[in-house]
Parts: C-alpha cells; sequence; structure tokens
C-alpha cells in the first residue's frame, strides 16, 4: 500500500510540474454550468450566476416541429398555445408570473418546443411548481374549447403567414432548400402544413401532449441568481417524480449535410433575395460573414446599396441543432432580385480571398462582443445554454463560443470561411410579386 | 469470461429499473408529495441591489464611475458630454449632433459596438467592447479633442444620412406627433425643438459650423464617463487621466428661459389618415422634482404600459386602440408628461374623452393594491436594468444626464417604499391638458371642436400654421 501511495504521489507531482510548464491554462469559467440527469431522463443545467438579481428558468422538450409526425404537423405550435391556458391545478400559470414580477415566453423551433420564465429570484420556487404542474398535468385538462381556442390560433395564424399576406413564404422556402436529404426535418415549419391542425381534435391533441410532455425529452436550464444546493433540492422535489412516458423520437441531426446550390423564385407580397448556407451552430466564423458581408460599417455588401442595387441588406445567424447564416437584400427598385442575388453569392464565395486579415480579425473582435452581449440576457442565455446541452455533453458554452473561437487569426478564420460560403451550398430564394 | 458475462448480466438485471409509462397512463400526481392545490409561499423580495460603483474625479474634474462585473469579459463604457447637447447649437440647430456622429465615426475600437445619442441638456457616446478593449476605448474618446476638424467628404457623408432620416421622420406620425408635443409644451425653449435639427437647418449648416460643435463637445470638463464590466478601477483612473487630460474649458451653463405653457388642441392634418395619433399631456417638474417618485408610481397605475389603466380599458374593455401607454419625459429645466396611443378616425372623440376621464379619475381612485403592484414593478424594472453592462450604464447615464446625484439607486429602494397613496394621488393630478392630433381634420373638424380647448394648426415639422 505504501508503494503504491507512493507511486500515486509520484505522479501526482510529475503532472503538476508538468501543468506548471504548460503555464496557466485557460481562465476559469465566468459562468461555471453544472449538468446532470434526473432519474427520469430529465436533463438539468443549473448556470448559477452571483452577479444576477433575476432568474431565468428555460425548459424545452426536444419535440419540435423536425420531430413531428406528418399528421401532427404544426401540433407543436398547437402545444406551446395550449401551455397558456392552464393545467388541472393552475388556471394562469402566466399571469401569476407576471404577478412575481416575471414574464413568460414560449419560443417553440424547428428542434424544440418550450418555454423561458424570466423572475426576480426569489419567485424561482413558484416558476417551478407552475411548470413542473403544467408540464405533468397539461394533458389531462385539455378540453374541447381549449383545443378549439388554441387551433383557431394556429390556423390564423397560418393563414397570414401563407396566404392573407404571406410575408413567410420566402422563410418556408429558405428552410425547405436548406435542409435536405437527412436534415429535412429541420425545414419543417413550426405553423405545419394548414391541414393536420385544422383536423386536430381533443383525442390527437391529447395524444400529442402527452407524447410531447414527457421528462426523458426534457431539458431544464436555470440561470441567474439562485442557491445551487436548494435549487437542486427543488428540481427534484417538483421534476423528480414524473415518470418516463413513450414519446415522440426526437430528430437530431446526424451531422452537416452541406444543401446543393438552389435559387428559386416565388410569389411573395414583397421583393427580397435572401441567400442562406448553413454553418456550424457554435462557431463565432458565420458570426464573422454576416460582419464581414453585411452588419459592419464597412461590410461589403453595403456596396450594393450604394451602386443602387439593394435598398437595404443585412446578416442574420441562426443557431439550432444545425446553425443558418442568411444574407438578407431588399432589391432596389427596378433592379432584378437575380442579378442582386449573383451579386451576393459571388461577394459571399469570394470572401475569403478580398478580405483582408485585418479585417477578418477585427470581424471576429466584434463577434465576439455580440456574443457576450448576447449571453449577459439571462433568458438568451438559458436559450442558448439549452441548445447548447440538446448537442454536445462538454458542460461550458464558453470554452466552446465564443472562447473557442479566440485563438483562431484571421488568417484561419478566412480558410473557414472559403468553406462556409462555398458557391456549392448556396441556397437562394427570391421573393417577388411578380412571381407566378 | 463466460462467468464474467454471466455476472454482468445479473448485475444489469437486479439494478433500478427505469419504470416507463405508456404515454396515456394517469398522472401519478400522489408520488410528487406536493401541494398542487396551492403555491409555494415566496420569501420577501430582496431589496433593490444596484451596483455600489466606485466614483472618482479626474486632475481636470472629470467624473469617472466604474461599476464593476467581472462576470464576462466585456465593459460597457459611456461619456455624458454635457456641452454636447443641443442647446449649445444657438442659431445652428443640428449642430452639435452632426460633430457627435462624425466623432463616432472616428472610433475604430476593435471589437465595439458604438451608440450615440444627443439631447438637449447631453450628448453621449456609448462603447461597448471586449475588456481588452476599454483602454484603447478611452484612450480613443480622450483623443477627440485633438483629433483635426471633420473634412467636407466626411461632414457630406454624415450629412446626408441625417438628412434622409430627418426627412423620413416627417413620415411618422408618432414622431410628428411628438415633436409638435414638444413645441406646444415648450414653446421657443430648446426642450421644444427636435435635437437633431430639422432637414433645412441641418442642409444649411457649414463645415465652420460643426467644426465650432465639435469644438465645444470634446474639450469641456463637463463630462462623466461611466463603466460597467469587467474593469479595473486602477487601470481606467490611468487611461482616463491621460486620455482627457486636455479636456479642461469650463463652458458656463446659462439657465434657458422656460417660456409660458397653455393647453391647447395641436392638429396636424393628414388628409385620408384613416386613424388619429392623439397624445394627451402636460408640462412637468424638471428632473430632481420632489414628487418625483411619487409621479412614476402614478404613472405606472395609469399608463404602464399592458395592465394599466388606460390600456386595459382602450385596449381591452372598448377595443379603441391596440395599445396605449403614459410616460414622464425629466429635463434638467422642465419635464413633461404625456399619455399617447392611436384611435379609428370615427372613434377618436371617443377615444380622447375616454382617456380623458381615466386621467381625471386618478386623482381620486387609485387603491393601494394598485400602489403596491406598481411599487413592486418598479422596483423589478430598476433591477432588470443592471442585469446587463448597458443596462447598468444607461441607468446611471440618465441620472448623470438629468444631474442627479449618482449614488441614487442606493436609496431608489427606500425611497419607492416610502411613497404614501396620498402622494401618488397627488401626483396624479395631471392638469392643464394639450391635446395634439395627428389625423384627417375634415373629419375630426366638428368633433373636437367641441373640446372646449383652443385650436392650433401645425404642419409635419412642429411649425404654426397661420
Amino acid at each position: 500500500v505504501t508503494r503504491i501511495a507512493r507511486a500515486i504521489a509520484a505522479l501526482v507531482v510529475i503532472a503538476s510540474v508538468a501543468h506548471a510548464e504548460r503555464g496557466p491554462s485557460t481562465p476559469p469559467d465566468p459562468l461555471p454550468v453544472e449538468r446532470f440527469r434526473l432519474g427520469n431522463g430529465l436533463v438539468v443545467v443549473l448556470a448559477p450566476d452571483a452577479s444576477a438579481s433575476a432568474v431565468a428558468v428555460h425548459l424545452r422538450w426536444q419535440a419540435g416541429a423536425a420531430s413531428e409526425p406528418p399528421d401532427e404537423a404544426g401540433y407543436s405550435r398547437l402545444v406551446e398555445k395550449l401551455l397558456a391556458m392552464g393545467s388541472v391545478h393552475v388556471a394562469d400559470p402566466d399571469a401569476r408570473i407576471e404577478a412575481g414580477g416575471g414574464w413568460s415566453s414560449p419560443p417553440p423551433t424547428a428542434d424544440y418546443l418550450g418555454v423561458t420564465d424570466h423572475v426576480p429570484a426569489h419567485v424561482l420556487e413558484l416558476v417551478l411548481w407552475l411548470e413542473a404542474e403544467r408540464m405533468a398535468g397539461l394533458a389531462e385538462a385539455l378540453t374541447e374549447e381549449k383545443v378549439a381556442a388554441a387551433r383557431d390560433a394556429v390556423q390564423a395564424e397560418w393563414r397570414a403567414a401563407y396566404v392573407d399576406e404571406p410575408y413567410a413564404i420566402v422563410e418556408r422556402e429558405v428552410e425547405r432548400a436548406l435542409w435536405i436529404r437527412e436534415l429535412e426535418p429541420l425545414g419543417r415549419p413550426v405553423l405545419g402544413d394548414g391541414k393536420a391542425v385544422a383536423r386536430a381534435d381533443r383525442a390527437s391533441v391529447r395524444r400529442a401532449v402527452q407524447h410531447r410532455l414527457v421528462p426523458n425529452l426534457a431539458t431544464l436550464v436555470i440561470a441567474g441568481r439562485f442557491e445551487l444546493a436548494a435549487t437542486k433540492r427543488m428540481v427534484e422535489r417538483y421534476f423528480g417524480w414524473m415518470p418516463m412516458r413513450h414519446g415522440v423520437t426526437p430528430f437530431r441531426e446526424h451531422g452537416m449535410l452541406y444543401a446543393r446550390a438552389v435559387e428559386r423564385i416565388v410569389r411573395a407580397p414583397l421583393r427580397q433575395v435572401v441567400v442562406a448556407y448553413q454553418t456550424p451552430p457554435f462557431d463565432l466564423t458565420a458570426d464573422v460573414a454576416a460582419y464581414l458581408l453585411a452588419n459592419g460599417r464597412d461590410a461589403r455588401l453595403q456596396a450594393l446599396v450604394a451602386r443602387g442595387l439593394a435598398t437595404d441588406v443585412r446578416g442574420e445567424v441562426r443557431r439550432g441543432q444545425v446553425g443558418e447564416l442568411r444574407i438578407v437584400a431588399t432589391p432596389a427598385p427596378g433592379v432584378d432580385p437575380r442579378v442582386l442575388a449573383t451579386a451576393i453569392r459571388d461577394e459571399a464565395g469570394r470572401l475569403s480571398e478580398r478580405a483582408s486579415d485585418d479585417e477578418a480579425d477585427a470581424a471576429l473582435w466584434r463577434a465576439e462582443t455580440d456574443a457576450y452581449l448576447a449571453l449577459e440576457n439571462l433568458a438568451v442565455r438559458a436559450e442558448l445554454f439549452g441548445t447548447y446541452a440538446q448537442q454536445s455533453r462538454h458542460a461550458s458554452l464558453l470554452d466552446a463560443w465564443p472562447r473557442g473561437s479566440r485563438p483562431k487569426s484571421g488568417f484561419g478564420i478566412k480558410l473557414e470561411l472559403a468553406h462556409m460560403l462555398s458557391p456549392s451550398g448556396a441556397v437562394t430564394v427570391i421573393g417577388s410579386p411578380e412571381a407566378r | 469470461m463466460r462467468l464474467l458475462l454471466v455476472a454482468l448480466v445479473a448485475l444489469v438485471a437486479c439494478g433500478p429499473r427505469t419504470h416507463v409509462l405508456t404515454s396515456d397512463a394517469p398522472v401519478p400526481w400522489d408520488r410528487a408529495q406536493v401541494d398542487w392545490s396551492k403555491p409555494p409561499a415566496l420569501p420577501a423580495p430582496a431589496p433593490l441591489a444596484p451596483p455600489a460603483p466606485a466614483t472618482f474625479t479626474l486632475a481636470n474634474g472629470i467624473r469617472v464611475v466604474v461599476a464593476r462585473n467581472d462576470r464576462l469579459p466585456i465593459v460597457a463604457v459611456t461619456a455624458v458630454l454635457g456641452a454636447g447637447g443641443s442647446r449649445g447649437d444657438g442659431d445652428k440647430p443640428g449642430a452639435a449632433a452632426l460633430a457627435l456622429e462624425l466623432a463616432s465615426a472616428r472610433l475604430a475600437v476593435p471589437g465595439a459596438q458604438i451608440e450615440t445619442h444627443i439631447a438637449t441638456d447631453v450628448a453621449t457616446i456609448e462603447v461597448i467592447t471586449t475588456s481588452s478593449f476599454l483602454v484603447p476605448a478611452l484612450r480613443q474618446l480622450g483623443e477627440l479633442d485633438r483629433a483635426p476638424p471633420p473634412t467636407a467628404a466626411e461632414l457630406a457623408g454624415v450629412r446626408d444620412r441625417q438628412l434622409a432620416d430627418l426627412r423620413e421622420r416627417r413620415t411618422r406620425p408618432r414622431t410628428i406627433a411628438a415633436q409638435v408635443f414638444d413645441r406646444v409644451v415648450f414653446g421657443a425653449h430648446p426642450y421644444g425643438a427636435p435635437a437633431e435639427g430639422l432637414p433645412e437647418t441641418v442642409a444649411a449648416l457649414t463645415a465652420d459650423d460643426v467644426a465650432a460643435a465639435w469644438a465645444r463637445t470634446f474639450s469641456a470638463n463637463d463630462v462623466t464617463l461611466i463603466v460597467a464590466g469587467a474593469a479595473d478601477v486602477q487601470s481606467i483612473r490611468r487611461a482616463a487621466d491621460a486620455a482627457f487630460a486636455g479636456w479642461l474649458r469650463s463652458i458656463p451653463v446659462a439657465t434657458p428661459w422656460v417660456p409660458a405653457y397653455a393647453p391647447q388642441l395641436a392638429v396636424v392634418d393628414v388628409p385620408g389618415a384613416r386613424q388619429s395619433v392623439v397624445l394627451i399631456g402636460t408640462r412637468a417638474a424638471a428632473a430632481g422634482d420632489p414628487q418625483q417618485l411619487a409621479g412614476e408610481l402614478a404613472n405606472a397605475i395609469v399608463g404602464g404600459g399592458i395592465g394599466a389603466r388606460l390600456d386595459r380599458r382602450l385596449h381591452d374593455e372598448l377595443g379603441l386602440t391596440l395599445g396605449a401607454s403614459a410616460s414622464f419625459w425629466r429635463g434638467r429645466w422642465a419635464g413633461s408628461w404625456a399619455l399617447a396611443t392611436t384611435f379609428a378616425t370615427e372613434r377618436t372623440l371617443e377615444g380622447i374623452r375616454t382617456a380623458l376621464a381615466l386621467v381625471e379619475a386618478a386623482r381620486t381612485d387609485i387603491s393601494a393594491a394598485e400602489l403596491a403592484r406598481a411599487r413592486a414593478d418598479l422596483l423589478a424594472a430598476a433591477q432588470l436594468a443592471f442585469e446587463t453592462n448597458a443596462g447598468t450604464v444607461r441607468a446611471l447615464e440618465r441620472l448623470a444626464a438629468q444631474g442627479l446625484p449618482l449614488d441614487g439607486y442606493a436609496t431608489y429602494d427606500k425611497r419607492v417604499r416610502a411613497i404614501t397613496l396620498d402622494d401618488v394621488r397627488a401626483a396624479a393630478a395631471w392638469r392643464d391638458l394639450s391635446i395634439v392630433v395627428v389625423g384627417d381634420w375634415t373629419k375630426l373638424q366638428t368633433e373636437l371642436s367641441s373640446l372646449a380647448l383652443p385650436i392650433v394648426h401645425y404642419d409635419r415639422a412642429g411649425a404654426v400654421l397661420p
């Protein structure tokens, strides 16, 4: 035993010396995260922040539009509407959160169905009680009236988006074109197809709720000011008793499968050009591209506005199981949108050649600032932690994004830009009132 | 090997079983041992915990406020420029705003998000960046006093953008209503005119005009630097000392005369408009008024957005509008209070009368329960403001801009809780209300004439029409 103890001690010393020689490693994570799983499968991510005064609770189920069977297209949105209509013991969950000085918002996406609450720190236990009650009891509390109200609301949204003033047509086409083959489910619209929801009745909706609001599909993120040990006990108390249930089969991405280059023209009320690319979700390269191309003070595509080809150009980055970069532009009056689309793709495709290392460096710094700004907001932080937890077992989001990008040089970023913005992966959708 | 496999299988078989229910099995509520019939009792809310900033003064009198927060490696820094407000423009309206925009375009702090804002009393430049670039940010801000004056090309580019923005404002009924309201309440006082100037005045500015505004803005020692985030006080002191050493001018601030105010019905005719934008309001006390907090609470009850009286009655109950809210604006020399909303043309008079009745009723019937809710909302909003570095600098910036003590938030919680129901009812006594209507006058004239206010017509730029 003594020999073994000596050997272990020697190994510890060697390891310490080796560590010291390497110098200080990554600085401690300023937003430490503890992640664990309850016995019923619910993933819990606790991100305490002593400098905050509020707390954000984000509860999501990996049962968004991408996980919907065809006969339930749009049901995620339907369930989201029902979340606000009360459960077995609580008729007015959102009103109670507002009365506590907070707010609640459901952010449904193709990836997940969920809810985010932001409250003063002392209201945390009430929120956990409310959310647990709602998760367990929503299906039991469904009535024909509630289902009808939710169905009407979703149908009205669907009509507004795709029929009356079809502003969302372009969005739908971009998603359909960008996500192909195994990633096709990511392109399913959250509002569904306008048919499945129209047929929804209490029995089918009840079944849908029972298949979605199950702990084994859920991730609970708590970010902000709270006491760690007491919160763990509360989470176990309010959520740990729920049994696992059979649920929908969640869609999980299987790596990036780059889209094929395509250009589509759709009839839409406004003239618009969208050029989209798949990107890694937690990597600053997409943000750098958005900044260099469209959002910076001297962004390259702003020249299209100066040349009279476009009236505005902006870049958007979206983060889900896979990320997405979009360049959105409005053609100037009289300009053929296809000419504008070609100019955008051309500039994007050559960005890695044309941008200097200094420009790329500057854009990287700006993207890093924006990433930290997003993380300052507790609700956004909780949602980002939720998205990250869904796809990585690594605890620290900061180590991956934005810190993970810091060692990259402008030169390194440009190599990645060349790959990401390849013309062979550019999806273009043109919206035009004149299109047939 | 076989034995090992058998042992493994046995271990797995004896381990804890995961019980998976079918999806339609009833919820075993009893298993939770939680009382679902009543929510858990909440602890008392913690008192407002604003940052406790370190404050110090540079040798030249510039104040520096540092609210340190090491949560994330970013900082927000704001320079509140006392000599940069539009009140210094005199007969060159818009010069200070152009100088500010030009200065912002000169800053090249890596990774920075830069925003400017001009008001009558002060101008501000806000820089948000990663902590490693805080010192360069301070250096560049300080060096503005030594920067060469703007070139004609720089001026042309910035002025074109400013003119486009100012012209576009004349197409927005809400903005038109707000500008006319300021003119009604403050008359010829600088508060009565847009801080950015008007298209006509901006177009007439020369490079010398803007250079003069630049020299005034970026050399005076009437500056408050506010920093929030992962920032070390000593390094900020060193950087600010060096960067702002040349900011020595003391520019006396004259107390502008605030003309008399009389209520009126101000009308901007928009033929064919299907909706009327309506502002109802009056002059209020300047920043620092002893009744300021009572006024904020009264406003929260009457017009603090969704759930407040105005929105509940006008939107929820009567369907007269898509939303209604009210707010105070406080300057160093005077203030105003106004409610803003939009009515369909044919329901404009009904909406105005309903709103007036709600304002009148607030003098007497605000309840203790409403006050308690308003207090909680006000404190929660204040706490929320400190969630981000930008929120923190903006909260402190408001105090600096209004000339109030920078430690005002330290006692905020106590002061809010000390306000009584009588205080709030007294503060809710908004009198001498003016009404601004931007809408189709030919359809409104007959009805609105019954409001018994002198009618004054304005154009979209806020000028009185004959």
